[in-house]
Parts: C-alpha cells; sequence; structure tokens
C-alpha cells in the first residue's frame, strides 16, 4: 500500500471518524500488502447491494429486512475498519430500530457521501 | 503450539469476515480449516469431519451460534465428547455471556477478530481441552 494512499486514510469531508484506520485494520489482517488490498476491495463489492438494500427497506419501511441488512453492513465495516461507515450504519440501525423512519432517510442520506469516499479510497489502493 | 494438524471449523455467515478468520488462521499456522455459512452447514461439518475446535458467529439466518451449540450437544458433542467452541460477536452483552456460559462456550472474541487475540484464545482453549475428546 502506497503512502499516498494511507495519506488519505483520513475524511476529507471533516467527519469524526477516518475512512478507514489502517492501523486497526493491519492488527486484523496481518499485513497491508496484497492480502489488505484483496479484503479492501471485497469489502467495497460485498457491501454495495446490502447497502442498496438497506435504502429500499427504509422506503418500505420494513423493520426486520432493514435490521438484518443493517447488521451486515455494520459487522462488515468495523471489520474492515471502515470507522466513518460504520459509525454511520450504527447510527442508522438504531433509527431502523425503533422505527424512526424520518431519521432512518436522513442517516441513510448521510452514507451516500461516505460510501463515495469510502469507494475513491479503496479505487487507489 | 504447532497448529498444522489442527482441525478447524469456521462458522461465519458473512463471506468477506469468513475470508479474513481464514487469513488470520493461517497466518497463525493452521491448514485444516474448514468453513460453513451457518449453524446448520456448521453441523454437516461437524457430523462428516469432526474438528478439533470451532469458531463460531453468533448471529446468523436459518440456525444461528447458540442454536449451532444447542444441535451440537442433542446430537451427542457434550461430556468428554464437546468440541471446543469459541464465539465470535459483536457484543458481548450481559444476556450473551449469560447463555454463553450457560452452554458451556470455552471463550469467545469481539469483533473485529484481531490476530494476537485470537491466537491467545485459541492457544489458551486447546490446551485446556479434555483429554479424551
Amino acid at each position: 500500500m502506497t503512502a499516498d494512499v494511507a495519506a488519505a486514510a483520513p475524511s476529507q469531508a471533516g467527519a469524526a471518524a477516518p475512512v478507514f484506520d489502517l492501523e486497526e485494520l493491519r492488527q486484523v489482517v496481518g499485513s497491508l500488502d496484497e492480502n489488505g488490498r484483496h479484503f479492501l476491495h471485497q469489502f467495497i463489492r460485498s457491501t454495495k447491494p446490502i447497502v442498496t438494500d438497506i435504502g429500499k427497506a427504509i422506503a418500505a419501511r420494513d423493520r426486520e429486512r432493514g435490521r438484518r441488512s443493517i447488521h451486515t453492513a455494520k459487522g462488515a465495516a468495523r471489520t474492515i475498519m471502515a470507522l466513518e461507515l460504520a459509525q454511520l450504519f450504527a447510527d442508522l440501525e438504531q433509527c431502523i430500530m425503533s422505527e424512526d423512519w424520518v431519521g432512518a432517510q436522513a442517516g441513510y442520506a448521510a452514507i451516500g457521501p461516505a460510501w463515495t469516499r469510502a469507494e475513491e479510497f479503496v479505487a487507489k489502493v | 503450539m504447532d497448529f498444522l494438524e489442527t482441525k478447524v471449523l469456521v462458522i461465519e455467515d458473512q463471506e468477506m469476515i469468513r475470508d479474513i478468520v481464514v487469513s488470520t488462521l493461517r497466518a497463525i499456522g493452521f491448514r485444516r480449516i474448514r468453513t460453513a455459512g451457518d449453524g446448520q452447514a456448521g453441523l454437516r461439518a461437524v457430523m462428516d469431519d469432526r474438528p478439533e475446535i470451532i469458531l463460531c458467529d453468533i448471529t446468523m439466518d436459518r440456525m444461528d451460534g447458540f442454536q449451532f451449540v444447542e444441535a451440537m450437544l442433542r446430537a451427542g458433542y457434550s461430556g468428554e465428547k464437546r468440541i471446543p467452541t469459541v464465539f465470535l460477536t459483536a457484543h458481548a452483552t450481559a444476556e450473551f455471556v449469560a447463555r454463553a456460559k450457560q452452554l458451556q462456550i470455552d471463550s469467545y472474541v469481539i469483533k473485529p477478530v484481531k490476530k494476537d487475540v485470537l491466537e491467545a484464545r485459541i492457544k489458551h482453549v486447546l490446551s485446556h481441552r479434555p483429554v479424551s475428546a
């Protein structure tokens, strides 16, 4: 992983949590070589459809579907140390669990830019 | 402790997390690694080729981690035949700890699973396993 990519880790939008915490990720995957890159790309590839499903669940006000999808997305984000997304997923989970659908729509809207930052970060890896 | 010949079963429904745990186990030194995507598949894997240790997620569709352990006990993997099991969980709530204790779960690791933590837990659990297991 290049120094340029590592330096890009903090969120450029000034959010509290970094896009990815690479030092923590190193403790999970062992090293940030090919193995680390593979898992970062796998995260984007496998989580994107889940994020789409969360939006559908919120639109349909389907608590159970939303709960399952957000749990999966949050677990994946925490595992890969996508801290900004993990925090947003956790906040959104609270809204879905309490069936606060207005809050859930706002929370889901906040995920869009964060997801783009994560994709841009991983694309450089 | 040498893990080259130790059979380990990983039960986790999220592919990426499963792959990371497998990668971590390889880094620790395991080579005989089998995986399952839920408790039902895990139970089939246990009956097919008894592992020496199981790493198991909690929240899974079809059959969750607790149901998996209960099914194993019903299938006769209890007492001296019990297989050491480590739960992988996002939160160690009081309810979780009480239920895990009731089922005599050997240990648990908070996700995300870090190599040093997992290795220490596995070594501890395997060094305390029943002699005639």
